[in-house]
């Protein structure tokens, strides 16, 4: 029973790797006395290591982990469920992405595509210029004068919208007529050549019609009225108050003359000429006297100055005129010339 | 394995193939505590990277569940997963310089049904009801509570000695008992092998 105790003491600490070289020694030589010690050992050793280990699988916290395990399959389904999804929606959509693509690339040029990106030219006082649109046509701006246009065009009408003057060779088109927005109205063109000065303190808007054929409209409630055909040679005057109409007969030659650098004056009123002689200068030009309403003015000015014209058209008509220079205001900013137009002493 | 519980394996089996997930934990509250251990005791591996190994496995056997084809036993191709992991492990750590104390060793599937938890436990419970209830008491508080000898007599208010002796006495029946059920050790045989 002693040496028994003691063998199974020590087959137990060999179970739990605790067995000292001293102790081993006594073991081996206990096991090799007989076959008998030999069976008796792996005996007990088999009881001590299934016992070991069942308390080695009973300390597993089997229902947690499985919860792990069940979260990684759910994560995992996840992720499948959404690549599968994926698929399908990429599946789905290949076909109208490639319509688009092969629409946009090849489509793109046969037109249609909407550019509403809308830049805008402007020229300071004393200085003109010149410009090219997308469609190919021309417009001269005057001085002091906007305009407004498309970067590309678009659309079935072409259109652009002008403050102050500007003269318009239109690239022949007419499938996609060409409009100019004046104030409440617009001049349709295809392929012609006019000037339209609309300047903000213009109480008329005047088209003149060099060559070819434009319509004055107007849009009322979304459709388009037409307000008349202007011949060659004609011009149309609007009356921004009362949005009267009038068409005349017209000089070319006065209405065209800013191309060239002039400034062209044929028996026009006093009026007209204070108003043009202002866009020309910069000026605010003032009639002060009521009774010179009647008189009209026939002149031509190229390099002259403000004061060198006011002195020319002073000696053929009964005028006098004061200049007072740009003063400061009182938001240190300089207010346009004044030019004050009276009656002379004659 | 009785031919019963094969065919109830492969029933499972087939539940579990068509997405039925009580049959995949039935299969984990079985294995998974044996393969754990089983991993553990074979491969020296830690318990950490253990347990990730065979839940590594087990999220396999459900997500290739369709693909799976079941020649010997559910508990085998388990266990042989569990093992081939193992190798693959050992042989990423021994190329990345680790000494590799144990090569796994074929066994056969009557060795594998001692890492089968209720398996080894109802052996161990008709085993240890032939016990006088004292010899049992120490036997359990030894094993089963890791108590220390010396422990045991405080707990149970008896010497030493009587500890060492109803051990002893224990052990004397339970080997008799287990002879028949419980295959020999592998690490026995191995050691044996090795003399």
């Amino acid at each position: 029973m002693e040496e028994r105790n003691k063998i199974y003491r020590l087959i137990e600490l060999e179970c739990g790797k605790l067995l000292n070289e001293q102790q081993q020694k006594e073991l081996n030589c206990w096991l090799e006395e007989s076959s008998e010690h030999q069976s008796d050992y792996e005996e007990v050793r088999k009881v001590l290591m299934y016992s070991q280990r069942l308390d080695a699988m009973k300390k597993i916290d089997v229902s947690n982990d499985l919860k792990q395990v069940k979260a990684k399959i759910g994560k995992e389904n996840f992720i499948r469920k959404f690549y599968i999804g994926f698929q399908r929606v990429a599946a789905f959509l290949i076909v109208p992405l490639m319509l688009y693509s092969i629409w946009t690339l090849v489509g793109e040029p046969l037109g249609n595509r909407r550019n509403t990106i809308t830049k805008s030219t402007e020229t300071s006082f004393g200085v003109r210029s010149q410009i090219q649109l997308s469609d190919g046509t021309h417009v001269w701006l005057n001085s002091g004068s906007k305009l407004f246009y498309p970067e590309e065009f678009s659309g079935k009408k072409r259109v652009v919208k002008l403050l102050g003057e500007a003269y318009f060779q239109v690239q022949s088109d007419k499938n996609n007529p060409f409009y100019v927005e004046a104030g409440n109205y617009m001049v349709k063109a295809t392929g012609t050549r006019f000037n339209i000065s609309n300047y903000p303190d213009d109480i008329e808007i005047t088209t003149f019609l060099e060559s070819g054929k434009v319509e004055l409209v107007a849009l009322e409630e979304g459709k388009e009225r037409s307000y008349g055909r202007l011949l060659q040679g004609q011009k149309a005057v609007a009356n921004k108050a009362n949005g009267k109409i009038a068409t005349y007969e017209a000089d070319g030659e006065k209405h065209l003359s800013w191309m060239n650098g002039e400034l062209m004056f044929r028996r026009d009123s006093i009026k007209d000429v204070a108003r043009r002689l202002g866009h020309w200068f910069n000026a605010e030009v003032v009639i002060d006297d009521k009774r010179l309403e009647e008189y009209v003015f026939t002149a031509t000015f190229t390099n002259e100055s403000l004061e060198e014209a006011l002195r020319l058209l002073s000696y053929s008509s009964d005028i006098e005129y004061e200049i007072i220079n740009n003063q400061q205001r009182d938001d240190s900013s300089f207010a346009k010339r004044k030019v004050i137009i009276r009656k002379g002493k004659k | 394995m009785e031919i019963k519980e094969h065919t109830q394996e492969l029933f499972l089996f087939a539940e579990m193939k068509q997405g039925k997930e009580y049959a995949f934990d039935f299969f984990f509250n079985y294995y998974y505590p044996g393969l754990c251990v089983y991993a553990q005791n074979m491969f020296s591996l830690p318990e950490e990277e253990t347990k990730n190994m065979v839940q590594d496995v087990f999220l396999k056997f459900w997500n290739d569940r369709r693909k799976i084809v079941i020649t010997t036993s559910v508990r085998s191709y388990l266990f042989v997963s569990v093992k081939n992991r193992s190798l693959d492990y050992l042989k990423k750590k021994k190329r990345q310089g680790t000494k590799i104390e144990f090569e796994g060793k074929d066994f056969s599937e009557e060795a594998i049904d001692t890492y089968v938890l209720s398996e080894l436990e109802t052996l161990f419970k008709e085993s240890l009801d032939k016990l006088p209830a004292r010899c049992r008491e120490v036997f359990e508080l030894s094993r089963f509570e890791g108590l220390k000898n010396r422990d045991i007599a405080k707990q149970l208010d008896i010497s030493e000695k009587t500890v060492e002796n109803q051990m002893t006495k224990a052990l004397k029946i339970l080997k008799l008992e287990l002879k028949d059920y419980l295959p020999l050790l592998i690490l026995f045989e191995t050691f044996h092998f090795l003399k």
